[in-house]
Protein backbone atom coordinates (compact mmCIF):
# COMPACT_ATOMS: atom_id res chain seq x y z
CA UNK A 1 0.00 0.00 0.00
CA UNK A 2 2.87 2.51 0.84
CA UNK A 3 5.64 2.52 -1.49
CA UNK A 4 9.27 2.99 -0.91
CA UNK A 5 10.35 6.32 -2.52
CA UNK A 6 14.09 6.34 -3.53
CA UNK A 7 15.72 8.00 -0.36
CA UNK A 8 14.19 5.57 1.54
CA UNK A 9 15.03 2.70 -0.55
CA UNK A 10 18.51 3.86 -0.36
CA UNK A 11 18.15 3.85 3.15
CA UNK A 12 16.82 0.01 3.70
CA UNK A 13 19.56 -1.05 0.93
CA UNK A 14 22.40 1.04 3.26
CA UNK A 15 20.82 -0.62 6.48
CA UNK A 16 21.03 -4.05 5.39
CA UNK A 17 24.28 -3.77 3.51
CA UNK A 18 25.50 -2.01 6.78
CA UNK A 19 25.00 -5.63 8.74
CA UNK A 20 26.80 -7.26 6.35
CA UNK A 21 28.19 -7.21 2.73
CA UNK A 22 25.93 -8.99 0.21
CA UNK A 23 25.00 -9.76 -2.70
CA UNK A 24 22.30 -8.77 -5.04
CA UNK A 25 20.14 -11.95 -4.39
CA UNK A 26 19.84 -12.45 -1.26
CA UNK A 27 19.64 -8.23 -0.05
CA UNK A 28 16.67 -8.26 -2.03
CA UNK A 29 14.86 -11.51 -0.40
CA UNK A 30 16.11 -9.91 2.53
CA UNK A 31 14.34 -6.89 1.91
CA UNK A 32 11.66 -8.49 0.40
CA UNK A 33 11.16 -10.90 3.59
CA UNK A 34 10.32 -7.48 5.64
CA UNK A 35 8.40 -5.06 2.95
CA UNK A 36 7.09 -5.39 -0.13
CA UNK A 37 9.14 -3.93 -2.97
CA UNK A 38 9.34 -5.18 -6.47
CA UNK A 39 11.71 -7.62 -7.43
CA UNK A 40 13.75 -5.32 -10.04
CA UNK A 41 13.61 -2.08 -7.87
CA UNK A 42 16.86 -2.63 -6.50
CA UNK A 43 19.36 -2.80 -9.19
CA UNK A 44 19.34 0.67 -10.14
CA UNK A 45 19.57 1.59 -6.38
CA UNK A 46 22.50 -0.53 -6.51
CA UNK A 47 24.00 0.88 -9.28
CA UNK A 48 23.42 4.33 -8.66
CA UNK A 49 24.69 4.12 -4.66
CA UNK A 50 27.66 2.39 -6.40
CA UNK A 51 28.66 5.21 -8.81
CA UNK A 52 28.20 7.81 -5.56
CA UNK A 53 30.90 6.00 -3.91
CA UNK A 54 28.68 4.87 -0.80
CA UNK A 55 29.13 1.17 -1.74
CA UNK A 56 31.64 -0.90 -3.24
CA UNK A 57 31.65 -4.46 -4.81
CA UNK A 58 33.79 -7.15 -5.03
CA UNK A 59 33.72 -10.59 -6.67
CA UNK A 60 33.45 -13.87 -4.69
CA UNK A 61 33.82 -17.42 -6.64
CA UNK A 62 30.68 -19.26 -5.59
CA UNK A 63 30.40 -23.05 -6.57
CA UNK A 64 31.77 -22.11 -10.28
CA UNK A 65 30.16 -18.88 -11.12
CA UNK A 66 30.63 -15.51 -9.81
CA UNK A 67 28.67 -13.58 -6.64
CA UNK A 68 29.43 -9.41 -6.97
CA UNK A 69 28.76 -8.67 -2.49
CA UNK A 70 28.28 -5.20 -2.19
CA UNK A 71 29.89 -3.09 0.36
CA UNK A 72 28.92 0.26 2.49
CA UNK A 73 32.23 2.74 2.51
CA UNK A 74 32.45 5.31 4.60
CA UNK A 75 30.43 7.93 2.71
CA UNK A 76 27.65 5.18 2.40
CA UNK A 77 27.80 4.90 6.36
CA UNK A 78 27.78 9.22 6.69
CA UNK A 79 24.33 9.07 4.34
CA UNK A 80 22.58 6.77 6.00
CA UNK A 81 22.67 8.34 9.13
CA UNK A 82 21.91 11.34 7.56
CA UNK A 83 18.97 9.16 6.34
CA UNK A 84 18.49 7.80 9.30
CA UNK A 85 18.21 11.23 10.92
CA UNK A 86 15.56 12.36 8.39
CA UNK A 87 13.13 8.94 8.42
CA UNK A 88 13.15 9.93 12.48
CA UNK A 89 11.65 13.41 11.71
CA UNK A 90 9.72 12.20 8.74
CA UNK A 91 8.01 9.34 11.09
CA UNK A 92 7.54 11.62 13.68
CA UNK A 93 5.72 14.06 11.46
CA UNK A 94 3.80 11.30 9.80
CA UNK A 95 2.87 10.09 13.18
CA UNK A 96 1.47 13.45 14.28
CA UNK A 97 -0.62 13.92 11.48
CA UNK A 98 -1.97 10.55 11.29
CA UNK A 99 -2.47 9.41 15.12
CA UNK A 100 -1.42 12.36 16.97
CA UNK A 101 -4.23 14.93 15.47
CA UNK A 102 -7.11 12.64 15.46
CA UNK A 103 -6.50 11.40 19.02
CA UNK A 104 -6.46 15.14 20.57
CA UNK A 105 -9.91 15.50 19.23
CA UNK A 106 -10.93 12.50 21.89
CA UNK A 107 -8.47 14.27 24.63
CA UNK A 108 -10.34 16.66 27.52
CA UNK A 109 -8.58 20.69 27.72
CA UNK A 110 -5.48 20.96 28.76
CA UNK A 111 -4.60 17.58 28.55
CA UNK A 112 -2.35 17.73 25.73
CA UNK A 113 0.88 16.69 26.77
CA UNK A 114 4.67 18.84 26.37
CA UNK A 115 6.03 15.62 24.21
CA UNK A 116 3.21 16.48 22.10
CA UNK A 117 4.32 20.25 21.36
CA UNK A 118 7.29 19.67 20.78
CA UNK A 119 6.73 16.77 18.08
CA UNK A 120 4.57 19.52 16.26
CA UNK A 121 6.95 21.64 16.13
CA UNK A 122 9.57 19.01 14.63
CA UNK A 123 6.85 17.99 12.85
CA UNK A 124 6.31 21.90 11.40
CA UNK A 125 10.26 22.52 10.94
CA UNK A 126 10.89 18.88 9.06
CA UNK A 127 7.27 18.11 7.11
CA UNK A 128 7.90 20.07 4.37
CA UNK A 129 11.36 19.13 2.96
CA UNK A 130 10.87 15.58 4.07
CA UNK A 131 7.55 14.64 2.06
CA UNK A 132 9.15 16.11 -1.08
CA UNK A 133 12.17 14.06 -0.71
CA UNK A 134 9.94 11.17 -0.39
CA UNK A 135 7.34 11.75 -3.09
CA UNK A 136 10.71 12.08 -5.38
CA UNK B 1 10.51 -17.78 -21.96
CA UNK B 2 13.85 -19.22 -20.27
CA UNK B 3 16.57 -17.23 -18.98
CA UNK B 4 18.24 -16.99 -21.68
CA UNK B 5 15.95 -15.87 -23.70
CA UNK B 6 14.94 -13.30 -20.90
CA UNK B 7 18.39 -11.98 -20.71
CA UNK B 8 18.77 -11.81 -24.35
CA UNK B 9 15.43 -9.51 -24.46
CA UNK B 10 17.03 -7.35 -21.75
CA UNK B 11 19.81 -6.98 -23.29
CA UNK B 12 18.63 -5.73 -26.76
CA UNK B 13 16.06 -3.71 -24.78
CA UNK B 14 19.23 -1.97 -23.03
CA UNK B 15 21.00 -1.01 -26.22
CA UNK B 16 20.93 2.28 -25.68
CA UNK B 17 22.77 2.87 -23.10
CA UNK B 18 26.83 3.14 -22.37
CA UNK B 19 28.41 -1.17 -23.16
CA UNK B 20 29.75 -0.73 -19.22
CA UNK B 21 25.83 0.01 -17.76
CA UNK B 22 24.83 -2.72 -19.98
CA UNK B 23 27.34 -5.16 -18.99
CA UNK B 24 26.98 -4.32 -15.17
CA UNK B 25 22.93 -5.10 -15.69
CA UNK B 26 23.54 -7.89 -17.61
CA UNK B 27 25.95 -9.66 -15.24
CA UNK B 28 23.55 -8.54 -12.07
CA UNK B 29 20.89 -10.24 -13.84
CA UNK B 30 22.51 -13.38 -15.14
CA UNK B 31 23.88 -13.82 -11.67
CA UNK B 32 20.48 -13.22 -10.16
CA UNK B 33 18.86 -16.01 -12.57
CA UNK B 34 21.76 -18.08 -11.09
CA UNK B 35 20.64 -17.63 -7.06
CA UNK B 36 17.29 -18.45 -8.29
CA UNK B 37 18.34 -21.67 -9.59
CA UNK B 38 16.39 -23.50 -12.77
CA UNK B 39 13.62 -24.37 -10.23
CA UNK B 40 13.46 -21.15 -9.56
CA UNK B 41 13.29 -19.75 -13.30
CA UNK B 42 9.68 -19.18 -13.84
CA UNK B 43 8.54 -17.68 -10.61
CA UNK B 44 11.21 -15.42 -11.19
CA UNK B 45 10.52 -14.24 -14.18
CA UNK B 46 6.75 -14.11 -13.09
CA UNK B 47 8.17 -12.01 -9.85
CA UNK B 48 10.49 -9.37 -11.66
CA UNK B 49 7.92 -8.67 -14.79
CA UNK B 50 8.94 -8.18 -18.01
CA UNK B 51 12.43 -7.04 -19.70
CA UNK B 52 10.66 -3.75 -20.92
CA UNK B 53 9.63 -2.98 -17.31
CA UNK B 54 12.95 -3.91 -16.06
CA UNK B 55 14.36 -2.34 -18.64
CA UNK B 56 12.66 0.70 -18.13
CA UNK B 57 13.67 1.08 -14.37
CA UNK B 58 17.35 0.77 -15.20
CA UNK B 59 16.99 3.45 -17.90
CA UNK B 60 15.16 5.70 -16.17
CA UNK B 61 17.28 5.66 -13.46
CA UNK B 62 20.57 5.86 -15.53
CA UNK B 63 18.90 8.80 -17.65
CA UNK B 64 18.51 10.92 -14.11
CA UNK B 65 21.69 10.03 -12.83
CA UNK B 66 23.32 11.47 -15.71
CA UNK B 67 20.69 14.51 -15.28
CA UNK B 68 21.57 15.66 -11.88
CA UNK B 69 25.26 15.10 -12.37
CA UNK B 70 26.13 12.50 -10.65
CA UNK B 71 27.49 10.07 -13.60
CA UNK B 72 31.15 8.82 -13.37
CA UNK B 73 32.05 10.44 -16.50
CA UNK B 74 31.70 14.42 -16.41
CA UNK B 75 31.49 15.01 -20.47
CA UNK B 76 30.80 17.65 -22.00
CA UNK B 77 28.36 15.76 -24.61
CA UNK B 78 26.39 14.37 -21.66
CA UNK B 79 23.41 16.30 -22.21
CA UNK B 80 23.36 15.35 -25.70
CA UNK B 81 23.40 12.00 -24.38
CA UNK B 82 20.99 12.70 -21.51
CA UNK B 83 18.78 13.94 -24.40
CA UNK B 84 18.81 11.06 -26.26
CA UNK B 85 17.85 8.76 -23.50
CA UNK B 86 14.95 10.78 -22.42
CA UNK B 87 13.77 10.52 -26.31
CA UNK B 88 14.17 6.73 -26.28
CA UNK B 89 12.89 6.24 -22.81
CA UNK B 90 9.73 8.36 -23.45
CA UNK B 91 9.70 6.25 -26.96
CA UNK B 92 9.89 2.93 -24.83
CA UNK B 93 6.64 3.99 -23.59
CA UNK B 94 3.31 3.22 -25.84
CA UNK B 95 1.56 6.51 -25.30
CA UNK B 96 4.28 8.25 -26.79
CA UNK B 97 3.60 6.75 -30.23
CA UNK B 98 1.81 9.63 -31.78
CA UNK B 99 4.27 11.63 -30.21
CA UNK B 100 7.12 9.70 -32.40
CA UNK B 101 5.16 9.88 -35.20
CA UNK B 102 4.91 13.64 -35.24
CA UNK B 103 8.53 14.50 -34.16
CA UNK B 104 9.19 12.05 -37.10
CA UNK B 105 7.16 14.11 -39.07
CA UNK B 106 8.45 17.34 -38.13
CA UNK B 107 12.15 16.08 -38.85
CA UNK B 108 11.22 15.09 -42.42
CA UNK B 109 9.12 18.08 -43.53
CA UNK B 110 12.11 20.15 -42.47
CA UNK B 111 14.35 17.62 -44.93
CA UNK B 112 11.89 18.15 -47.68
CA UNK B 113 11.79 21.83 -47.06
CA UNK B 114 15.62 21.86 -47.41
CA UNK B 115 15.76 20.02 -50.22
CA UNK B 116 12.94 21.84 -52.33
CA UNK B 117 14.54 25.34 -51.88
CA UNK B 118 17.88 23.35 -53.01
CA UNK B 119 16.41 22.03 -56.15
CA UNK B 120 14.44 25.11 -57.07
CA UNK B 121 17.54 27.08 -57.09
CA UNK B 122 19.26 24.14 -59.08
CA UNK B 123 16.67 24.46 -61.43
CA UNK B 124 16.94 28.05 -61.86
CA UNK B 125 20.66 27.62 -62.52
CA UNK B 126 19.95 25.40 -65.30
CA UNK B 127 17.16 27.40 -66.92
CA UNK B 128 19.40 30.50 -67.09
CA UNK B 129 22.26 28.34 -68.54
CA UNK B 130 19.62 26.97 -71.17
CA UNK B 131 18.44 30.18 -71.79
CA UNK B 132 21.90 31.79 -72.27
CA UNK B 133 23.00 29.22 -74.91
CA UNK B 134 19.36 29.71 -76.84
CA UNK B 135 19.62 33.15 -76.94
CA UNK B 136 23.33 33.05 -78.16
CA UNK B 137 22.51 30.60 -80.94
CA UNK B 138 19.63 33.21 -81.74
CA UNK B 139 22.34 35.94 -81.54
CA UNK B 140 24.98 33.96 -83.98
CA UNK B 141 22.25 33.09 -86.46
CA UNK B 142 20.98 36.84 -86.70
CA UNK B 143 24.20 38.70 -86.60
CA UNK B 144 24.26 38.81 -90.61
CA UNK B 145 21.17 40.24 -90.53
CA UNK B 146 20.85 42.90 -87.78
CA UNK B 147 23.99 42.97 -86.45
CA UNK B 148 23.62 45.54 -83.32
CA UNK B 149 20.26 43.91 -82.16
CA UNK B 150 22.24 40.29 -82.48
CA UNK B 151 25.04 41.58 -80.42
CA UNK B 152 23.12 42.75 -77.73
CA UNK B 153 21.04 39.66 -77.56
CA UNK B 154 25.12 37.71 -77.86
CA UNK B 155 26.07 39.84 -74.33
CA UNK B 156 22.57 38.93 -72.56
CA UNK B 157 23.36 35.53 -73.53
CA UNK B 158 26.46 35.38 -72.02
CA UNK B 159 25.72 37.17 -68.88
CA UNK B 160 22.76 34.49 -68.16
CA UNK B 161 25.09 31.66 -68.91
CA UNK B 162 27.65 33.05 -66.66
CA UNK B 163 25.62 33.76 -63.84
CA UNK B 164 23.58 30.33 -64.11
CA UNK B 165 27.02 28.38 -64.43
CA UNK B 166 27.97 30.02 -61.13
CA UNK B 167 24.49 30.11 -59.34
CA UNK B 168 24.51 26.42 -60.25
CA UNK B 169 28.30 25.68 -58.70
CA UNK B 170 27.19 27.78 -55.96
CA UNK B 171 24.13 25.68 -55.06
CA UNK B 172 26.07 22.48 -55.74
CA UNK B 173 28.39 23.19 -53.17
CA UNK B 174 25.55 24.55 -50.60
CA UNK B 175 24.22 21.34 -51.39
CA UNK B 176 27.13 19.16 -50.22
CA UNK B 177 27.67 21.39 -46.84
CA UNK B 178 23.99 20.42 -46.51
CA UNK B 179 24.65 17.03 -46.62
CA UNK B 180 27.35 17.17 -44.28
CA UNK B 181 25.47 19.18 -42.02
CA UNK B 182 22.73 16.44 -41.71
CA UNK B 183 24.95 13.71 -41.75
CA UNK B 184 27.11 14.89 -38.97
CA UNK B 185 24.28 15.93 -36.91
CA UNK B 186 22.89 12.36 -37.13
CA UNK B 187 25.93 10.98 -36.52
CA UNK B 188 26.37 12.65 -33.69
CA UNK B 189 23.00 11.83 -31.99
CA UNK B 190 22.84 8.30 -33.37
CA UNK B 191 26.75 7.90 -32.13
CA UNK B 192 25.43 7.59 -28.44
CA UNK B 193 23.39 5.23 -29.23
CA UNK B 194 25.70 2.42 -29.19
CA UNK B 195 27.58 3.90 -27.12
CA UNK B 196 31.13 3.68 -27.28
CA UNK B 197 32.31 1.31 -29.82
Amino acid sequence: MFQLGSALLDACVLAVIKKGDTYGYQLTQEIRNIIEVSESTLYPVLRRLQSEEMLITYDVAHSGRNRRYYQITIKGREHLEYLQNNWQHFKAAVDYLLLVVPAEEDLEEGQSIEAEKSAKEDAAAKAGQDIEGEQS
Amino acid sequence: MTAAEYLYDLRKRLKQLPQQEIDEALSYYEEYFSEAGPGGEAELINRLGTPAQVASTIISEYAMKDMSGQGETPKKSSSVKTMWIVIIAVLASPIAVPLAIALISVVFSLLVAIFSVYFSLLVAALAMVIAGIVAAGIGVVGLFAAPLEAIAILGVSLISLSLGLALGIGVIKLGQLTIKGITWIFAKILGRKGGQK
